[in-house]
């Protein structure tokens, strides 16, 4: 199906996002989780992106940290927030995140996040992440962020 | 500056601060090269007590955990509250982490670039199938509240029975 003309925007405004931070943190720990932006929808509120888990991700039991998980999920968020508004990456007031199985190197973590609630205080959202080798998810989100609109007064 | 509550410690909390120690000499010698994340942050023992069954460790703010804000990364402090819960079981059983399955945080406050995340985590309870643990982050420079955050980690004996 061919995307709308918001959503083909927000799918530009979010890679040009995620390659500047990259570049603007190159040397640090957001850059070393190599986003990759696959898709978005701005009239569904959601956005999916992709993120190669390597060796620095993992605990010393040789699975990906908790953290870092959680991190991922945080991160898909905000930036699901930011495509929405196209506005600067407002912060995170809360995560809660559950985690179904465990996650290895060399497995990629498709995330996909959704704005629930887009309140003028602040943003409720949910993220998923997927393996391939896992039917369900492998771990899931709620997060809520300031609204982007408070965070710029 | 570290500060240790040395003269404080009981038998069974220096046993505790014990495993820490050999928790972070292993991970130092298994990972010299510091490639994972566990080694990256740096994390170093601050104080326990095993009766309380608490344990704080302490995380500088590096460099490289910076967000755009130039304030330790959101992704980070979860995973430094984490870290703190694992260290937290291993250090009271002396066994392997058993895995967490629910992360609660709640961020209160930024930290800045070269201060000091201090994370006390407590046990809430300790279950046949799982454990409840929570834990507060304050900055070290001002002592104020950065991140409180909940916890529940699968018990050593569930998870040792299911694996």
């Amino acid at each position: 199906m061919e995307k709308s003309e918001r959503s083909a925007k927000m799918l530009e405004f979010v890679r040009k996002l995620v390659d500047d931070e990259n570049v603007q943190l190159r040397n640090g720990f957001s850059s070393c989780l190599k986003p990759t932006v696959l898709d978005c929808s701005y009239e569904d509120s959601t956005l999916t992106i992709a993120y190669d888990m390597t060796l620095a991700h993992t605990d010393m039991d040789g699975s990906v940290a908790k953290g870092i998980l959680a991190t991922v999920l945080d991160l898909s968020c905000g930036i699901l927030v930011t495509g929405l508004n196209g506005s600067s990456y407002p912060p995170t007031i809360r995560i809660n995140a559950n985690f179904i199985c465990p996650v290895h190197t060399g497995d990629t973590l498709i995330c996909r996040s959704y704005a629930r609630n887009f309140g003028s205080k602040t943003v409720n959202l949910y993220c998923e992440a997927f393996t391939k080798d896992h039917d369900g998810p492998v771990a899931t989100a709620t997060c809520v962020f300031i609204s982007p609109r408070v965070w710029a007064s | 500056m570290v500060i240790y509550m040395s003269d404080n410690y009981s038998e069974s909390s220096l046993w505790m601060r014990g495993n820490v120690e050999s928790l972070f000499n292993a991970v130092r010698r298994v990972d010299a090269s510091k490639k994972r994340i566990t080694s990256v942050m740096e994390p170093e023992f601050y104080d326990c007590s095993f009766e309380e069954k608490w344990l704080t460790l302490s995380f500088e703010v590096l460099d490289c955990e910076l967000n755009p804000n130039k304030t330790m990364m959101g992704g980070l402090i979860a995973t430094a509250l984490d870290i703190t819960y694992g260290v937290l079981v291993i250090s009271l059983t002396g066994q392997d982490s058993p895995p967490t399955i629910n992360l609660n945080v709640n961020f209160v406050r930024p930290i800045a670039a070269g201060d000091t995340l201090l994370c006390t985590a407590k046990v809430t309870s300790w279950g046949k199938k799982v454990i409840h643990l929570s834990c507060e982050g304050i900055c070290k420079s001002n002592g104020k509240t950065a991140v409180s955050s909940t916890a529940v980690f699968l018990s050593p004996d569930q998870w040792q029975s299911e694996s």
